[in-house]
C-alpha cells in the first residue's frame, strides 16, 4: 500500500549546521529512529538495521538506504528498501533544507509502499506511526546538533 | 410429524461445544511431533531470485526446512481443480498449476515459500523470519474486470489475459430481442465484494506417516474428509487410498472455506515422511485471512427488460469473476454452475442471458462461501426487481406477484423448467410472500415508514424473493457439466444386538447439528428414543465414502441415503418378526417400535427384532445374521428452496448509519426435522448475509496487498447490530427425496444481502441515489445522500 509523508520543521540554526549532520554517516545513524546499525556501502549507500513498530507490529528491516542528488546545503534525495519477515518497505523521498526566520527550514517528504503484515494489520496507524518517527527522527537530529542550548 | 421429527430439540452436540469440551485439530497431539510453520510472501506478484535457509537451518531447535525447489524436486503437482468449465469456443479451460509450495514466483500476498519445522512452534516462528527470500517485485493485477485487459500484470504466463474461461448460458438471441422491444430497462452495475470467510477456528493439520505401516494419517479441519483423502491421495501426493486415513474431528465452522484440499495440509503431510516424524500446523488468524479461500468478487452489469404491464421479458448479465491467483477445487463451477443457472429466480422471466469471464487475479483464491454463486445471481435479480419497481412506480411485491411461477408440487403438476437448464422441483411463491406480509404485517410497514420519511427520518423496506438449487447433485447431471467428482452421499445404519443403533455418516457435521437431526430422523423411523441413536462422521476409517458437507445437502443427500438403509433395516427386520412370528412379511406392518400382524395383536419388538439377528438360533434359513446396512443415494435432482426476505433500515440522516431494525425470513426449505436447528441456520445465514450488505469486504490496493487482514480492520457482524430476527415458514416438500426435505443452511445468506441493500435504497428514494457499492458504509451512504445536489 501507498504512504505519503510530509512534514515541516525549523531549527535555530545555521544552514551549513544542519547539513553537516545529516550528510554525516555517523551522526545520520544517530538521527535514523530505532536505526540499530548503518554501515557505508560506498558511494553514498548504506545498508541500515532498522526495528520499527507500528500497532501490534514489531520487526526488524534489513534496509539499504541510498542518497542521490545531493545539492550541499539545500538538501538531497534517498531511496530505501527494505526487507523483513512482517513484510517489506520502498519508497524515495528528499529532504529540503531553506532560509526560515528561525535560522533553518527543514522538510521530510518521503513517498513509498509497505507490504505484508505491515499493510495487513497497520494500515490504520502506519501514518500517525510515520509521523511519530518523522518527529522522532527530528528531534534526534536536534539533540545531537544544538550543543548550545537555544 | 412423528414423535421426534419436526419438534425443536435441543442439539446434543452443545453438551461438549458449550463446556469448551469440543475436540478440534489442534487439541490431537503424538508423540514426537514437531512443529511447522510456513514462509509466506509478502508481495502479491514477485519473483524469486533466491531462498536462503541456512540460518534458520543453523537455528537450535529447527529440524528442517523446506522450500518450493524442494516441492518442485520431488515432482508434486499440488492441489487440483475439481470441474473442468471450457471456453464458449470449445477450447479447454486454462489450469494452471497450483504448487505445495512456490519456488519461481508468487501470486498472492500469503504464497508459501518456505516451511520451517521445529522442535516446538516458537523455535518454529522465530526461525522463519530468518529465512531470506529475495524477490523482484512485478505489478499486480487486483481488479477482476480490468484483468482481461491487454497490458495487465499476468499472473500465470500460460493463461492469456489472465481468462480462464469465457462461458455462457441461455439463449442470448431471444434475450437481445426482448431487450430491444422492452418497454422499460433496468440496468445496475456492481461488484459483488471480495469476502473473508472467518471460520472460527483456523485451519489445521496434524499429519503423520507410519513406516512400519507404510500409512499416512492426517487429522484436518475438512468438511469433507472422504473428498479430502480422494484428493490427496490420488492427485496430490499419490498415496494409495488405503494407505490414508484422514480424520475431521469437531471442526469450528467452516463455511465452504474447508470444503477445499489445501496445499498447506498436503505440505505437513509430505513433509511428515520426509522427516520420519509426526508434522503439526495450526493458522493463525492473520494467516487465516489471506489463505483460507475467500468468496465472491463478481464485477457485473445486469440488466431486466419489462413491457409495459410489468411483465419481465428478459435478463442478462455479464459478470467478470475473480478466482484469486490460483484455480482452487471448486472454484469455476461457482460463477457458472451454482451462479448462471439460478438467474431465472422465481419469474416466468421468458429469455435469460448470462455470460460470465473467469479470470485469475493477484490476490487470495476465490472458492464457494456460504451460498456459493446462488448470493451473487440472487443480488443481481432481487436489486433488479426492487430498483425496477421503483423506476416503474410499482410497489414491489405487486411487481413479484405479477411475475411468480405459478404454485407447482412437481408431483401432480409438473417440475418448472428454467431458461438457465434447471428443472426447479416443487415451488408455491406467491403463498410464501403472503405469508411473510402476513408476519411483517406489510400494510404498517408502510405506514410507520411513510410518517417517518414525513417526519424526516429515512426508513426504508427491502425484498428478497429468493430460490436457491442446493443438496448437489445428481451425479450424471454434474459430470455431463464439467464435475470431476459424483456427488452422491452415503450412510450406513449398525443396528447393534440390543436396538441401540449407530448411524455412519458420509456428511460430516461443522454446526449444523447432524448429531441431532439425524438421530430424530432414525429413532423416529425405528420407534426408539433419541438417546438410543449415535452419529459417527470424519474418520475415513470409520465411515462409509460420502462426499462431505456443503451446498445445504446434509440432510437432502446424506439424509437420503440414512432412509436408504433404514428401509433395508426394515425389510429384513420385517423378514425375521415375520419368522418370529410365522406369517408373512406382507401381513405385517410396522408402528411405535414393533412389528404387529395386521388386525391383530401379535406383535415382536424392534429390540427383540434385533437380538434375534445377532443371537440366530430360531432363525429364517435363508437370512444372513445381523442388522448392518450401508447405502449410497444419488439425487434425481437439485432440491430447490426458497423463501421471502423483508428488511426494515433506518438511516442516520447526519452519519449515514444503517440501523437493521426488523427482518422477517419467511422460508420454505420443504419438511423441516428440527425447527431450533432450521432457525439457527436462518439466523447465522442472515447474519452473514448483513455483514456483506453493510460491513465486510476484503479491500486490495492496486499493489496487490490485501489492507484488512485482521479483525481490527475487517469488519464482521456482531450480535448487536442486529434486531431480534422473525422467522416462520411454509412447507412445500421435495417430491424426490424420502424425508421430503429441501436445504436451509445458505438461504439466509442468499436471501438477505439483496434484501437489506434494497432497504437501504428505499430509505434514500427521496436523494435520487441510484446505487451503492457493498458494503453500505456510513461513509459511502452519507456521501451519496451529499452529493447529487442533495447536500
Amino acid at each position: 500500500m501507498a504512504v505519503t509523508l510530509q512534514k515541516s520543521y525549523s531549527l535555530n540554526l545555521p544552514r551549513q549546521d544542519v547539513w553537516d549532520a545529516i550528510i554525516t554517516p555517523e551522526v545520520l545513524a544517530e538521527i535514523l529512529p530505532n536505526c540499530k546499525s548503518l554501515e557505508p556501502l560506498g558511494d553514498d549507500e548504506f545498508n541500515a538495521n532498522i526495528e520499527i513498530k507500528i500497532g501490534p507490529i514489531k520487526g526488524k528491516f534489513n534496509t539499504k538506504l541510498s542518497l542521490f542528488d545531493i545539492h550541499e546545503p539545500n538538501g538531497y534525495k534517498f531511496k530505501v528498501d527494505g526487507d523483513g519477515v512482517k513484510g517489506a518497505m520502498s519508497g524515495e523521498g528528499e529532504i529540503q533544507l531553506s532560509d526560515h526566520p528561525d535560522g533553518t527550514g527543514f522538510t521530510f517528504m518521503a513517498k513509498g509502499n509497505v507490504s505484508g503484515i505491515i499493510a495487513r494489520v497497520g494500515q490504520r496507524l502506519i501514518e500517525a506511526s510515520g509521523k511519530k518517527l518523522m518527529d522522532q527522527g527530528f528531534k534526534n537530529l536536534k539533540q545531537k546538533i544544538t550543543t548550545v542550548p537555544a | 410429524m412423528g414423535k421426534l421429527v419436526g419438534q425443536p430439540i435441543k442439539r446434543v452436540e452443545d453438551n461438549r461445544f458449550i463446556k469448551g469440551e469440543g475436540k478440534y485439530t489442534d487439541d490431537f497431539n503424538m508423540p514426537n511431533q514437531t512443529f511447522a510453520v510456513y514462509v509466506r510472501s509478502p508481495h502479491a506478484h514477485a519473483k524469486i531470485n533466491s531462498v536462503d535457509t541456512s540460518a534458520a537451518e543453523a537455528m537450535d531447535g529447527v529440524v528442517k526446512v523446506f522450500t518450493g525447489q524442494d516441492i518442485a524436486d520431488a515432482g508434486l503437482a499440488g492441489s487440483i481443480c475439481g470441474w473442468q468449465v471450457d471456453f464458449k469456443n470449445g477450447d479447454t479451460m486454462k489450469e494452471p498449476p497450483h504448487p505445495i509450495m512456490v519456488a519461481d514466483k508468487v501470486r498472492h500476498v500469503g504464497d508459501p515459500v518456505a516451511m520451517v519445522i521445529a522442535e516446538d512452534k516458537y523455535t518454529a516462528r522465530d526461525a522463519a523470519e530468518l529465512v531470506n527470500v529475495d524477490y523482484d517485485v512485478l505489478g499486480a493485477i487486483v481488479d477482476p474486470k480490468a484483468a482481461v485487459e491487454d497490458g495487465a500484470a499476468q499472473v500465470h504466463d500460460d493463461v492469456p489475459n489472465n481468462t480462464i474461461y469465457d462461458w455462457e448460458l441461455g439463449d442470448s438471441a431471444a434475450t437481445d430481442a426482448a431487450f430491444e422491444n422492452a418497454h422499460h430497462v433496468t440496468s445496475l452495475s456492481y461488484h459483488n465484494q471480495k469476502l473473508v470467510p472467518n471460520a472460527i477456528e483456523p485451519r489445521a493439520a496434524l499429519a503423520h506417516y507410519d513406516a512400519n505401516e507404510d500409512k499416512y494419517t492426517l487429522y484436518s479441519t475438512s468438511q469433507n474428509p472422504h473428498l479430502a483423502r480422494l484428493v490427496i491421495g490420488a492427485f496430490v501426493l499419490a498415496i494409495p487410498e488405503h494407505k490414508l486415513r484422514v480424520i475431521s474431528p469437531d471442526v469450528g465452522g467452516g463455511f465452504g472455506s474447508k470444503i477445499f484440499v489445501y496445499n498447506d495440509e498436503c505440505g505437513c503431510l509430505w513433509a511428515s515422511k520426509q522427516i520420519g516424524r509426526p508434522v503439526k500446523w495450526t493458522a493463525d488468524r492473520s494467516e487465516a485471512f489471506i489463505t483460507d479461500c475467500h468468496g465472491r468478487d463478481h464485477v457485473t452489469d445486469a440488466q431486466m427488460a419489462f413491457d409495459a404491464d410489468g411483465n419481465i421479458t428478459g435478463l442478462r448479465t455479464k459478470t467478470y469473476a475473480s478466482m484469486g491467483a490460483y484455480l482452487s477445487n471448486f472454484s469455476t463451477c461457482v460463477p457458472t454452475y451454482l451462479h448462471g443457472t439460478l438467474m431465472q429466480g422465481l419469474y416466468t422471466t421468458p429469455a435469460v442471458h448470462v455470460d460470465v469471464t473467469a479470470v485469475v487475479t493477484n490476490t487470495v483464491p476465490v472458492d464457494a462461501y456460504r451460498g456459493a454463486g446462488r448470493p451473487e445471481a440472487t443480488y443481481s435479480i432481487e436489486r433488479l426487481m426492487d430498483t425496477a419497481a421503483r423506476e416503474m412506480g410499482m410497489d414491489p411485491t405487486e411487481l413479484r406477484r405479477k411475475n411468480f411461477i405459478p404454485a407447482f408440487d412437481g408431483v401432480e403438476q409438473p417440475g418448472y423448467q428454467t431458461q438457465v437448464a434447471l428443472q426447479y422441483d416443487s415451488g408455491d411463491y406467491e403463498t410464501n410472500m403472503d405469508k411473510a406480509l402476513q408476519v411483517a404485517d406489510y400494510e404498517s410497514l408502510k405506514a410507520t415508514r411513510d410518517k417517518a420519511k414525513s417526519e424526516g427520518r429515512l426508513v426504508g423496506i427491502g425484498f428478497s424473493t429468493f430460490i436457491e438449487a442446493c443438496g448437489i447433485a445428481p451425479s450424471a447431471v454434474v459430470g455431463s457439466l464439467g464435475a470431476r467428482v459424483g456427488l452422491y452421499d452415503a450412510a450406513s445404519i449398525r443396528v447393534h444386538p440390543t436396538g441401540k443403533v449407530t448411524i455412519h455418516s458420509g456428511a460430516h457435521a461443522h454446526g449444523q447439528g447432524h448429531e441431532t437431526t439425524f438421530a430424530q430422523v432414525v429413532a423416529d423411523a425405528f420407534g426408539i428414543g433419541m438417546d438410543d441413536v449415535n452419529v459417527i462422521h470424519g474418520d475415513t476409517e470409520n465411515v462409509p465414502f460420502g462426499m462431505g458437507t456443503y451446498g445445504s445437502r446434509s440432510l437432502a443427500v446424506c439424509g437420503s441415503a440414512i432412509m436408504k438403509s433404514v428401509d433395508k433395516v426394515k425389510e429384513k427386520g420385517a423378514r425375521i418378526a415375520a419368522h418370529k412370528l410365522e406369517c408373512s412379511p406382507d401381513d405385517l406392518e410396522f408402528a411405535n417400535g414393533a412389528w404387529t400382524v395386521k388386525g391383530t395383536d401379535k406383535s415382536v419388538g424392534f429390540g427383540d427384532v434385533a437380538l434375534t439377528a445377532y443371537v440366530p438360533h430360531d432363525y429364517p434359513a435363508d437370512e444372513e445374521p445381523g442388522l448392518d446396512f450401508a447405502s449410497f443415494y444419488d439425487p434425481a435432482n437439485f432440491v430447490y428452496p426458497f423463501g421471502t426476505h423483508i428488511c426494515v433500515v433506518e438511516v442516520d440522516k447526519d452519519t449515514g448509519e444503517v440501523d437493521v431494525t426488523k427482518y422477517v425470513a419467511v422460508d420454505d426449505c420443504g419438511n423441516v426435522i428440527n425447527p431450533m436447528i432450521v432457525d439457527g441456520q436462518v439466523h447465522g445465514g442472515v447474519a452473514q448475509g448483513i455483514g456483506q450488505a453493510l460491513y465486510e469486504g476484503a479491500v486490495y490496493d492496486d499493489d496487490g496487498q490485501l489492507l484488512n487482514g485482521s479483525m481490527l480492520d475487517y469488519t464482521m457482524p456482531r450480535a448487536d447490530n442486529f434486531p431480534m430476527f422473525e422467522t416462520d415458514k411454509t412447507e412445500t416438500p421435495c417430491p424426490h427425496n424420502p424425508l421430503g426435505v429441501k436445504g436451509i443452511g445458505e438461504a439466509g445468506t442468499i436471501a438477505s444481502t439483496p434484501a437489506v441493500v434494497n432497504a437501504v435504497m428505499d430509505a434514500l428514494s427521496d436523494y435520487g441515489v441510484k446505487d451503492l457499492q457493498m458494503p453500505l458504509t456510513p461513509e459511502r451512504v452519507w456521501s451519496a445522500m451529499n452529493s447529487n445536489g442533495n447536500a
